[in-house]
């Protein structure tokens, strides 16, 4: 191949970043729609499948799902564990809508991940 | 068991193949209809559907390999000349199918060869640094007032800094475009939040030296990190919806 990476930072040279390529190879291009064997449909789930596979730990830190895993006053040595209720009056009630909002985004992605075929169904 | 037919990317007619095999090894050939034609070779199409792509999808490496596969071809095509990727996954029942797509959509296509034609991407991911002190981390709050009132002023540092990372993102693609015939901002699929913008530039072969001398001084100039990549075939300056055949 004659193209050659040119890599600033932490890319080298020779072939480019798996990140990098997805970016492009899954979200960029010429789009057919009509007579395809793998409908869009598929192809759809595909991508969005992917992309929860690729991102989904790393998305929930960035959306601060998990933040009190570092907050220092909930995770001190002093206090290991915080089973439900035991810290009711220092925490108000931002423990449980917290554990009750994680849920239900785990519901959702999942829901998205699943085809339908998901055995195990979030209830709402 | 049974194959289809997998378009990796559309090139002029009468071109020559740079490479022999794409995914799973099949043999790749021109599929032509005028003065256009698609790369494409033999899939199972098994492997794209159902049961099997899940599978598939939880097998580790599986996706990494068919997308380089993908890539591989798209990249030794762009090497010789002008390339429109195709988007990763497109498979047609047969070649009569992919014919139809390329001879509905011939004009469209073959306009977007040329102008594209001598022109690369080039790939820009900036991530900003640290600036000023961070103040230290207090430590624990005596009370749960002090603890929501530490929240609420982390909550609003947080805001402020990513209002003034979006105003930077914006003045540095806008200097970046300049320097370019095209511009697009890519969704970023890393997740990572020191990365402010994520964006792909097209730009003419004979100036990629100087748009990289351009990102350099920006990088140089304000607080952030400039990564470039490519030069990549225009995957983003290719990206259009096609029709495809109803035969």
């Amino acid at each position: 191949m004659q193209i050659e990476r040119r890599g600033y930072n932490p890319t080298p040279g020779g072939t480019g970043n798996l990140a990098d390529i997805l970016e492009r190879v899954l979200d960029k291009g010429i789009v057919v729609a009509g007579d395809i064997r793998v409908n869009l449909l598929d192809i759809e789930l595909l991508t969005i499948k992917l992309r929860l596979l690729i991102a989904s730990a790393d998305t929930a830190r960035q959306m601060g799902i998990d933040w009190w895993r570092n907050d220092p006053f909930l995770t001190g040595d002093d206090r290991p564990s915080l089973p439900a209720g035991s810290r009711s009056d220092s925490l108000g009630s931002s423990d449980p809508s917290v554990a009750d909002r994680l849920e239900r985004i785990e519901a959702a992605l999942e829901a998205l991940a699943g085809n339908g075929s998901s055995s195990e169904e979030a209830e709402s | 068991m049974s194959t289809a037919v997998y378009a990796y990317a559309v090139v002029d007619a009468h071109r020559a193949l740079p490479l022999a095999e794409g995914i799973g090894r099949g043999p790749l050939r021109l599929v032509a209809a005028g003065r256009v034609a698609a790369v494409a070779g033999p899939v199972e199409v098994g492997d794209f559907e159902g049961d099997a792509l899940e599978r598939n999808l939880a097998r580790s490496g599986w996706l990494e390999e068919v997308v380089r596969a993908h890539e591989d071809v798209v990249e030794a095509l762009a090497a010789e000349g002008s390339v429109l990727p195709m988007r990763f996954g497109s498979i047609f029942s047969d070649e009569r199918g992919l014919r139809a797509m390329l001879e509905e959509n011939a004009a469209t296509l073959s306009g977007l060869l040329d102008r594209l034609r001598g022109r690369v991407e080039l790939g820009v991911t900036v991530r900003k640094t640290r600036s000023g002190s961070d103040p230290d981390r207090p430590g624990p709050p005596g009370s749960g007032r002090d603890y929501l009132r530490r929240r609420q002023a982390e909550l609003r540092a947080a805001g402020e800094a990513s209002a003034a990372a979006g105003e930077l993102a914006g003045r540095l693609h806008a200097a970046l475009a300049e320097g370019a015939e095209e511009a697009s901002l890519l969704e970023p699929r890393r997740s990572d939040p020191s990365v402010i913008l994520t964006a792909s530039y097209l730009v003419p072969v004979g100036e990629v030296d100087r748009f990289c001398e351009r990102a350099d001084a920006l990088g140089r100039s304000h607080p952030c990190l400039i990564e470039l990549t490519g030069p990549w075939p225009p995957y983003s300056f290719a990206s259009i919806d096609v029709a495809g055949a109803h035969c």
